[in-house]
């Protein structure tokens, strides 16, 4: 049976979740290797070794990964996405009680890993990193938290979500508020979800007195009523560090609790991370919804285009896409034009159409019909699309030449 | 004004022996059909294209329908065998491609200088300009003919006028291959036969392009339509024209980058041009 994973992969805590277990498991992202032998441990395991003096910690490990560094330990050199590798690896196999398990690990696995941000370095290091983990490229796949929330959430009952749902996620780095909204009415049911950090945040330290558990409830008391005074929630969501004891902060709890449910979940977002996966191994997905978060694509590209002698709209990327897998080439011969019009429509009525017109600048000038134009389209991030345009001349009748035009579109 | 979606490329090309070129893709077999139907209005759909448009194209129907026509006993059917495939592509209007058969109809029902001469402005526009040149010559010896057997002065005269059209496109192919002296004769030749403002434009734009042009032969007597001044300026400025074409050309370009590598890189450079000049010349010959 296929297995599906879900990691939330943090700065300072990991959390793994297996599709159909109860819990997710949460241990400190970090390594250790003991000093005199190539053994490595991850987690408290790692913090126990270190503090004992048998081993060399290395702590944040995304960061070493996304930026390429490395860390001496014993004389040995280790990339940081190799000790990331390494970790994950091991994480999931803490992740996997059952000894039946992890002998199906690795066959038809579905892994989902999410990140709090999705920076190209980001990514690029974590799924160089997920290697180790003998899944198939195609089976692994990176979305944000907006986007797992997504998952956590639309997988449980649907009273939760009748209505707005927002979520804290409080961690040693920060405060995060992620706000997710059901759009009805539309073609096809749109959810949208956002996250941002909070300027108010406090350092987890604090909770260790009772001042500082005062200071911490009126904080997260102030920005609960900032954030939430306009909208009518059905359901509020904790998770992170910082909320393993709800009752450190009275008032904050009493707020979240009125007229609505509350719930405090440990690794929320690895658990909506193995959802998406497990969702992945259908053959049609059980969310029938466009997502629209910082992971997926919030607006329909297109472009009108003749084909048969009819004119249609050519649909490039759909709104819900994951913008990071969107990417395509079509070829098209202009008629009576010397530009690409590319139509720009924003989901969720948040922003009016627009369509952004591309001059065929620098190309040759042909006989009507006589040059072949490529079009490649691809998404460095969720609001960003580059384009380039090249020409293809038509065969040997009008050689090719180098003209080519590059444009980076705000969506 | 629009955006056609093109079909997938041929990874395979499709080479036809009188066009002398390979294709790669339907709109590139649709603009060959459509600009140059007499060279393959006949015998066109064989059973190499059929198997192309199947296996390459991807359009297993349109290759049934052309193996279907061309057993047919229709008289029509190399026609309608090309006006399928530019039906099944949409790069040409309906209306364009009524055009086309229009025009294929007519060069069945014209006459032996008509259709040479027809078949030599192709070979001109292919840059098949010695077959070009036959061609011309072809139609001027029946325009020749038709001179010898005319009877009254109206129609004599409308024939000196059509061979003098024809000894110029014979001039322009022999420029293109470099024999501009034999160009220069055929000017002048049509300049005896007919006097017109093109050969006289084609000699003056000759002479200032070619240096010493004209110098070593007697002079000669003035033309009956002597270019006037204003269009002496305009066939400068188009000379002009034509130059800066030429200097913002991709071969051009290709050349004064090459003339600016260090020895070694420069000597590959300009041999791999040279090559390619080469087969280009061969090609037009």
């Amino acid at each position: 049976m296929a297995a599906a994973i879900g990691i939330d992969l943090c700065s300072d805590y990991t959390a793994v979740h297996i599709y159909g277990n109860e819990e997710a498991v949460v241990l400190p992202t970090v390594i250790c290797r003991d000093r005199d032998t190539e053994h490595f441990s991850i987690g408290e395991e790692a913090y126990r070794k270190t503090l004992k003096g048998d081993g060399v910690l290395v702590d944040k490990l995304l960061r070493l990964a996304a930026r390429r560094g490395t860390a001496t330990i014993g004389g040995t050199c280790y990339e940081g996405r190799e000790l990331l590798s390494i970790f994950l690896k091991k994480a999931v196999r803490a992740a996997m009680p059952n000894p039946v398990s992890r002998e199906t690990e690795g066959a038809e696995t579905e892994l989902v890993i999410t990140l709090s941000g999705l920076q190209k370095e980001w990514r690029e290091a974590v799924l160089e990193a997920a290697k180790g983990l003998q899944i198939p490229k195609k089976h692994i796949h990176i979305i944000g938290h907006t986007e797992a929330m997504m998952y956590y959430v639309l997988n449980g009952p649907k009273e939760l979500y009748n209505n707005a749902v927002a979520l804290f996620n409080l961690s040693e780095e920060k405060l995060f508020y992620y706000e997710l909204q059901v759009i009805r009415g539309m073609q096809k049911a749109t959810v949208l979800c956002e996250g941002e950090p909070m300027d108010e945040g406090f350092s987890l330290d604090i909770l260790k007195s009772e001042a500082g558990r005062k200071l911490g409830d009126s904080i997260l008391l102030g920005c609960g009523e900032k954030l939430m005074a306009k909208k009518n929630y059905s359901s509020v969501f904790l998770t992170g560090k910082g909320f393993e004891d709800i009752n450190f902060f009275p008032q904050f709890k009493e707020f979240i609790c009125r007229r609505r449910r509350a719930c405090v979940e440990k690794g929320l977002f690895a658990h909506g991370a193995s959802t998406a996966a497990f969702d992945r191994t259908r053959p049609k997905s059980a969310f029938p919804y466009v997502f629209i978060c910082e992971s997926r694509l919030g607006a329909d590209i297109s472009l009108n285009v003749v084909t048969k002698h009819r004119e249609e709209r050519l649909l490039l990327a759909a709104a819900g896409d994951p913008w990071a897998e969107a990417s395509g080439r079509i070829s098209l011969i202009p008629y009576r034009q010397n530009y690409v019009d590319i139509d720009i429509r924003p989901v969720g009525n948040r922003q009016k159409p627009r369509t952004v017109r591309i001059p065929l600048t620098g190309f040759p000038e042909r006989p009507d019909r006589c040059t072949q134009v490529s079009l490649e389209i691809s998404f460095p991030e969720a609001h960003k699309m580059k384009l380039c345009l090249r020409d293809e001349g038509m065969g040997e009748l009008f050689p090719k030449t180098d003209a080519c035009i590059y444009e980076e579109i705000e969506i | 004004m629009a955006l056609l979606l093109c079909t997938k490329d041929a990874a395979n090309p499709f080479y036809n022996e009188k066009l002398d070129i390979r294709l790669w893709s339907l709109p590139e077999l649709c603009y060959v059909i459509y600009n140059y139907p007499i060279l393959i209005m006949d015998d066109f759909a064989t059973p190499e294209l059929c198997s192309w448009i199947r296996e390459e194209l991807g359009l297993p129907f349109l290759a049934g329908k052309i193996e279907q026509l061309a057993a047919s006993q229709e008289e029509e059917r190399g026609e309608d065998i090309l006006m399928a495939i530019l039906q099944e592509c949409n790069y040409y209007t309906q209306g364009e491609t009524e055009a086309c058969r229009r025009r294929i109809r007519s060069y069945r029902n014209c006459g032996r200088e008509e259709y040479m001469h027809a078949l030599g402005a192709a070979m001109f526009r292919l840059r098949r300009y010695r077959s070009a040149y036959d061609s011309f010559r072809e139609a001027d010896q029946a325009a020749a003919e038709q001179l010898r057997k005319a009877g009254d002065q109206r129609t004599a005269s409308g024939l000196l006028l059509k061979r003098a059209g024809y000894l110029c496109d014979m001039a322009s192919a022999c420029v293109q291959l470099f024999e501009e002296k034999k160009a220069e004769e055929l000017l002048l030749s049509a300049e005896e036969l007919c006097p017109t403002e093109r050969a006289e434009s084609l000699l003056y734009l000759l002479h200032a392009n070619t240096p010493g042009a004209g110098e070593q032969q007697e002079a000669p007597s003035e033309p009956e339509t002597p270019l006037t001044d204003e269009k002496k300026k305009e066939l400068d400025l188009r000379r002009e024209e034509a130059r800066e074409k030429a200097r913002s050309s991709q071969s051009f370009q290709a050349l004064s980058e090459a003339l600016l590598l260090d020895p070694v890189k420069r000597e590959k450079a300009l041999g791999e041009l040279l090559r390619k000049w080469k087969k280009d010349f061969r090609r037009m010959n």
